[in-house]
């Protein structure tokens, strides 16, 4: 008995049928794609994305020169140069740069800053259109802030109790 | 008549289905396999050398790109090692993390087998069913580390951080009415565990369309069903672990046999095989992402009744609050040894392994007090599969050997690391 | 002395009387925290982290103020130890700022390090905090007082080692401050030891200040370069800039000091306009060049040179902080291109000493037999501005034993003279000669004939007889010449006067040396009389006869005769007249560019390995800590070549080791030679005009020192210590 209704499954592609059914009834399901860029998926206040350096809301840069980021940093990706700046004398960075191929963004910098100066923004989509331009230089960090400021305030506001 | 000699192909290290870098001498004779050889090393990147450079925790990154479809479970191993050797237990609710996420990783990495192990055979659907089914995970992910994979998430002593409150939504777009929008957002209203809950509700039933695609589906067997047998004892002798060695029928698995963390208070099945083909290890893996499932369950009910920390209390090893670190000199000092210098580690070593979704993934630790590993050896599974190569595939088809990698689930990642 | 024995944490110890219970943990390898204490300090147990649990002792004690006993036992890690230290951390911690992060010593600081040892991991203290006004101290020290934890080991350093008092604690308990009492500049020639004293970051380097962080950089042992001591050093650089220059300790020379010169000349190194490409002067304009042009230029003329003059009128001068290897390659190259005019001795007026064939110069003593000296007699020394650290020392011995001069100047010493006689410096000799005149009546018997008559008619008042007698009464005794000796008219006279009193009255005697290797420059050759390790050489010209006489053409290693010669005018004229000037110096200002043909760029001091011999006879071989910057090559290998290109055989080296060896194997031949002069020198009466020079100042005794910015503005760099007016001339 077991046997012959075997053979009828097999016969009759019952098996495949069902598998059919299940594609046929995927067609008619709700799309699960969005239609990048105009729309996109959710992105966590959390991301780690491109690095940007803040400044506090006067201008002044926040960087204090510290170093724990190039210390903390596991792919040694960032280079940071440093002295008394010109006119005030306070510890500033001279340099401050982040290698894009180096960088394999785990976010330690940004847990290490004790000034909330380097961050990971939620910018992923970038491309490099020239050699050397993997390289962040202090201005493009800082631009990168003045850019996106707002939405990396936001962000660190709203993930500030869990860290 | 000519004598016929065998014929030595070249398989990978850029081929589909060779899974990342695989190259494969197969000498055959016409369509049927006499050996199999398999190289390793394309993808080599010394990890295991570049954690003795650096301190503990900056390593936590590099364990996430061994095995890279499951990133988190590496982490755990590592991380588990290192708790070994300081001699400190994370809290509980950072456990319950950690065991919820390893099963979260071993849903993604099964899918993500399931998927591609299905292209290799001919089943292009399963692809894209999976990968849809792995997406809430990924998200998962990225809303409690901020990356949809290397998620640098779990520590020694815990998690970074405790699992958001909230889940970020879909925005307004000129491609969706608000109502369309209010769909898409219905399941992302309440917490991180709220938006798991809802996934695996639905997630059985995701697992019984794979199975209705596949398990009796007629090609699907004939390409799988008495492939790459292994006996039990085989099984043992090579080293195989995981589902490979539970697809031959032992009942072998890490979180029942040495429960680590909040394995111990889980409620869950191990699946075995019987005959120890591709079919098997296929049907142990399915199972397993059933019970994987269960397992997330309970956690998540677990997690919702009891709120805490996340993080052993002993900033000596875990860094302060940052709130603290700004406004008190203690905080500040540790904080700032943490992350420059790091812990120092008691002399010591230890093995510690986690019931990976690949097998056993073990650290073998060996610390001679400073603040980096004196040495770190990664015991990985797919290493130990990947070496059974020759003998699963002997005799079989050039075809079948597509299948037997597949069944394998290597990544190239963690042979090589 | 007699032996106690203690137990710490289970080891059974033996430890001598007297001895705190510090010091016996700290030579068994026991760690206990410490801020105050410092093994080169007194006792002030005023930080109390160094609490230990003593048995039978109802509470803590400081480990570094508490002697041994008999059976003690001692635990470090008790809960009542480890109590103690943790509460003192916390009451350290509470004035302290939140500065960690624009901290100079963070990274490498004392107060991070335990407090992640032995403190709380979290503060309980929410109150506000103190603020310490910061104070200007000089260029070379920058003061963040607020982080003082009050260790005072600064005033210790100041009080006990230095013996000036520049710092002080003003006010007590929160209100207590450390500071100069009134704003001024820190002055001391040892200033910046307490940079490396303090444990937290209240006095940091200003020089490299948030320039690195410690762990950035990379250390290599070096020698400095700046006396006759050679101290020894770790350079710290990072990306191939030296970021600092810290003591490495070394008893028997700097024990863990060094003097600010040679901590802060490295900024030379940056600040002076280096010469990165070998130049060559055309028409009054200096061209670059490849080195094969430059070298080949060179080497024309030098066979012109000396083939035209037999030698005559081409001579070599080598700089103050030319290593031995330069030194020897030179001579060598020089005398078998057929020259014997070389010399080092741009100081110096009275070569009659020259051929006698001894292979040493300085001291015959171990440096460190200084500290225990019970009479110290100094001849127109002047050791705080000539050798800082030896002044150190000498300040030791005045614990307990007596210090003297003959300074023909208002000499600064940082130690209490018993006896201080001021000559005119014309008279410096004669008044030395009174002493030995005084010291023959005390001990009639051990003068020979021909010393008697010389001393013949020599009268001595009780000042004399008093500095013989402590000679004779100290059971170790020394005299030391200073630099100013070396350059005086009637060096060899007096020398002969320190040998023989020094016979007489049982005592060490030794001269300091101008720059850091004399002695081995001497060894190597590079003085016209004698070729490497006391060869026989033809009698060459010196740098007397060559700078004020004049040649056809020089060679300059590393030597601004220009500055540093004592016929600095006269010199540049000289230099100007030439037919060929051919410089290998590192730097591109200065009035070198004025006068040289060629300028060939030679990695300065840290970026060229070498040896320097130091006053003592020891031998220090080091390697290059940084690489020089463009063309710049080490002056050895720029030396070889050059003997290459003159067709000399025998120069096919191919490291400066193999260079050293080859002169060290001539040396250990001939052995350490001191030919005593037999006869006595003519007594002279020299011209007051004669002595009537400045000495080199402090800043200014070489050329990278006189390229450092920091130390070129410190109050000492601006005035002579000897100069014109304080020099003795009544």
């Amino acid at each position: 008995m077991k046997q012959f209704k075997q053979f009828i499954n097999s016969f009759l592609l019952i098996e495949l049928l069902k598998g059919m059914k299940v594609t046929f009834a995927n067609m008619f399901r709700k799309k699960i794609t969005v239609q990048y860029p105009e729309e996109k998926t959710p992105q966590s206040p959390r991301f780690r994305g491109l690095h940007a350096l803040r400044t506090y809301p006067n201008g002044e840069e926040r960087c204090i020169a510290c170093k724990l980021c190039e210390a903390v940093c596991p792919a040694a990706a960032i280079t940071i140069e440093a002295g008394p700046r010109e006119d005030d004398g306070t510890r500033r960075t001279t340099k401050y740069e982040i290698d894009l191929f180096k960088c394999i963004f785990c976010g330690f910098c940004e847990e290490s800053c004790p000034v909330d100066s380097i961050v990971e923004t939620r910018v992923f989509d970038y491309h490099f259109e020239e050699r050397g331009l993997h390289i962040m230089t202090k201005d493009m960090l800082l631009e990168m802030g003045r850019i996106h400021e707002d939405q990396i305030a936001a962000d660190r506001e709203a993930d500030a109790k869990y860290r | 008549m000519a004598e016929i000699e065998h014929y030595t192909l070249n398989f990978g290290p850029q081929h589909p289905a060779a899974h990342g870098v695989l190259r494969m001498i197969l000498e055959m004779d016409g369509e049927t396999i006499e050996r199999a050889d398999p190289h390793v090393g394309l993808l080599h990147r010394a990890t295991e050398k570049l954690a003795e450079i650096k301190p503990y925790n900056q390593s936590i990154g590099y364990m996430d790109r061994l095995d890279y479809v499951s990133m988190m479970c590496n982490e755990h191993a590592y991380v588990l090692a290192i708790e070994k050797l300081l001699g400190i237990e994370a809290p509980k609710r950072a456990q319950y993390i950690r065991v919820m996420f390893a099963e979260i990783t071993r849903i993604l990495n099964h899918l993500m087998w399931l998927g591609a192990h299905g292209l290799d055979v001919g089943a292009m659907t399963m692809f894209l069913y999976c990968f849809r089914d792995r997406e809430p995970l990924m998200d998962a992910y990225e809303a409690v580390s901020g990356t949809r994979m290397h998620a640098t998430y779990y520590r020694p002593g815990g998690v970074y951080r405790d699992l958001p409150d909230t889940m970020p939504q879909y925005e307004k777009s000129p491609w969706r009415n608000d109502k369309k929008l209010k769909e898409l957002n219905a399941n992302r209203q309440g917490s991180l565990l709220d938006f798991l809950w809802d996934f695996t509700e639905q997630f059985d039933s995701s697992v019984d369309e794979y199975e209705s695609l596949l398990t009796e589906n007629r090609i699907w067997k004939q390409r799988l069903v008495g492939i790459g047998v292994v006996s039990p004892e085989r099984a043992f002798q090579l080293g195989l672990t995981g589902p490979m060695l539970r697809g031959s029928g032992v009942a072998w698995d890490l979180r029942k046999m040495q429960p680590y963390d909040a394995y111990a208070e889980m409620d869950f099945d191990v699946p075995v095989g019987r005959n120890g083909d591709c079919y098997d290890r296929y049907l142990v893996r399915v199972e397993e992402m059933r019970q994987s499932n269960r397992i997330i369950r309970q956690c998540i009910e677990w997690l919702q009744k009891n709120p805490g920390p996340v993080m052993i209390d002993d900033h000596k090893i875990a860094p302060p609050k940052r709130a603290d670190m700004k406004n008190d000199m203690e905080s500040l000092i540790h904080h700032f040894k943490l992350f420059t210098e790091g812990y120092c580690v008691p002399e010591g070593e230890t093995y510690a392994a986690v019931e990976h979704p690949k097998g056993e993934f073990g650290i073998y630790l060996m610390s001679d007090g400073a603040n980096k590993p004196y040495r770190l050896k990664i015991r990985a599974p797919g290493f130990a599969h990947i070496s059974a190569m020759d003998e699963l595939a002997k005799g079989h088809m050039l075809a079948d050997v597509v299948a037997i990698i597949g069944t394998m689930d290597i990544v190239f990642g963690e042979i090589d690391r | 002395m007699g032996k106690v024995h203690i137990e710490i944490d289970g080891q059974k110890l033996e430890a001598e009387v007297g001895s705190m219970i510090i010091e016996v943990a700290d030579k068994a390898d026991i760690y206990i925290p410490r801020f105050c204490y410092h093994k080169k300090l007194s006792v002030a147990a005023n930080c109390r982290m160094c609490m230990v649990d003593v048995a039978n002792l109802p509470k803590a004690v400081p480990a570094c103020a508490t002697p041994v006993a008999e059976g003690m036992v001692i635990d470090t890690r008790s809960q009542k130890a480890i109590n103690a230290q943790k509460a003192v951390m916390e009451f350290l911690l509470i004035n302290h700022p939140l500065d960690c992060p624009v901290c100079d010593q963070g990274g490498e600081c004392e107060l991070q390090d335990l407090s992640v040892g032995y403190g709380d991991d979290v503060s309980r203290f929410t109150e506000g905090k103190r603020v310490v006004k910061d104070k200007d101290i000089g260029p070379l020290i920058a003061t963040d007082m607020t982080r003082c934890i009050h260790c005072t080991r600064c005033v210790r350093f100041g009080q006990e080692i230095v013996g000036i008092r520049e710092f002080g604690a003003t006010g007590r308990g929160e209100h207590m401050e450390i500071g100069t009492y009134i704003e001024e500049t820190v002055e001391s020639e040892v200033s910046a030891n307490i940079i490396d004293l303090c444990p937290v970051g209240a006095l940091t380097a200003k020089p490299s200040q948030f320039k690195a962080r410690a762990w950035e950089l990379r250390q290599a042992p070096s020698i400095a370069a700046h006396d006759c001591l050679g101290s020894n050093i770790f350079v710290h650089h990072r990306r191939g800039e030296i970021i600092r220059v810290v003591p490495r300790e070394n008893e028997s020379i700097n024990e863990v000091w060094l003097s600010d010169r040679d901590r802060f000349s490295y900024q030379g190194l940056t600040e002076g306009a280096r010469l990165l490409n070998p130049r060559i002067k055309r028409n009054g304009e200096w061209e670059d060049c490849d080195w094969q042009t430059a070298l080949n230029l060179v080497a024309s003329e030098m066979k012109r040179i000396i083939g035209a003059s037999n030698g005559n009128d081409f001579g070599i001068l080598m700089g103050n902080n030319a290593t031995t290897e330069e030194s020897y390659l030179a001579q060598r190259m020089l005398r078998k291109a057929g020259s014997n005019n070389i010399d080092f001795r741009t100081r110096r007026r009275d070569y009659t000493g020259d051929g006698r064939g001894s292979v040493r110069s300085g001291m015959n003593f171990p440096m460190e037999n200084l500290d225990t000296m019970d009479a110290t007699l100094l001849i127109g020394a002047d050791l705080r501005h000539e050798q800082p650290l030896t002044a150190l020392r000498v300040r030791k011995s005045t614990g307990y034993g007596k210090a003297m001069a003959i300074n023909p100047f208002d000499g600064e010493y940082n130690f209490r003279l018993s006896n201080e006689l001021q000559p005119k410096s014309n008279m410096l000799a004669q008044e030395f000669a009174c002493v030995l005149a005084a010291a023959d009546a005390l001990r009639p018997e051990s003068l020979n004939a021909e010393a008697k008559e010389w001393l013949d008619g020599i009268e001595f008042n009780d000042e004399h007889k008093e500095i013989a007698q402590n000679l004779i009464d100290g059971e170790a005794s020394c005299i030391l010449m200073g630099v100013y000796v070396q350059e005086h008219p009637q060096a060899e006279t007096i020398n002969w006067l320190a040998e023989t009193l020094a016979s007489v009255t049982d005592s060490d005697w030794g001269y300091m040396t101008q720059g850091c290797n004399a002695a081995g420059n001497k060894i190597a050759g590079a003085v016209p009389c004698q070729s490497a390790a006391g060869g026989k050489s033809e009698q060459g010209k010196t740098a007397k006869e060559m700078l004020t006489e004049g040649l056809k053409g020089y060679m300059l290693v590393n030597c601004e005769p220009d500055v540093e010669s004592i016929w600095a005018e006269q010199a540049l004229q000289n230099l100007k007249d030439a037919e060929f000037v051919v410089a290998l110096t590192s730097f591109a200002d200065g009035r070198v560019p004025d006068y040289a043909n060629v300028m060939l760029p030679i990695a300065g001091c840290y970026e060229t390995s070498g040896t320097y011999i130091n006053v003592e006879g020891k031998w220090q071989s080091f390697a290059a800590a940084v690489k020089a910057p463009g063309e710049a090559r080490p002056g050895w290998k720029v030396l070889r070549v050059l003997a290459n290109l003159l067709d000399l055989s025998g120069f096919e080296y191919e490291s400066s080791l193999q260079v050293i060896n080859e002169l060290r194997e001539k040396f250990d031949a001939v052995g350490d030679v001191r030919v005593a002069r037999k006869v006595p020198p003519p007594m002279m009466v020299v011209n007051e005009q004669e002595t009537n020079r400045e000495c080199l100042g402090l800043y200014m005794v070489d050329p990278l020192v006189r390229r450092a910015g920091a130390l070129q503005k410190t109050p000492k760099a601006s005035t002579h210590p000897i100069s014109i007016s304080r020099v003795k001339t009544r």
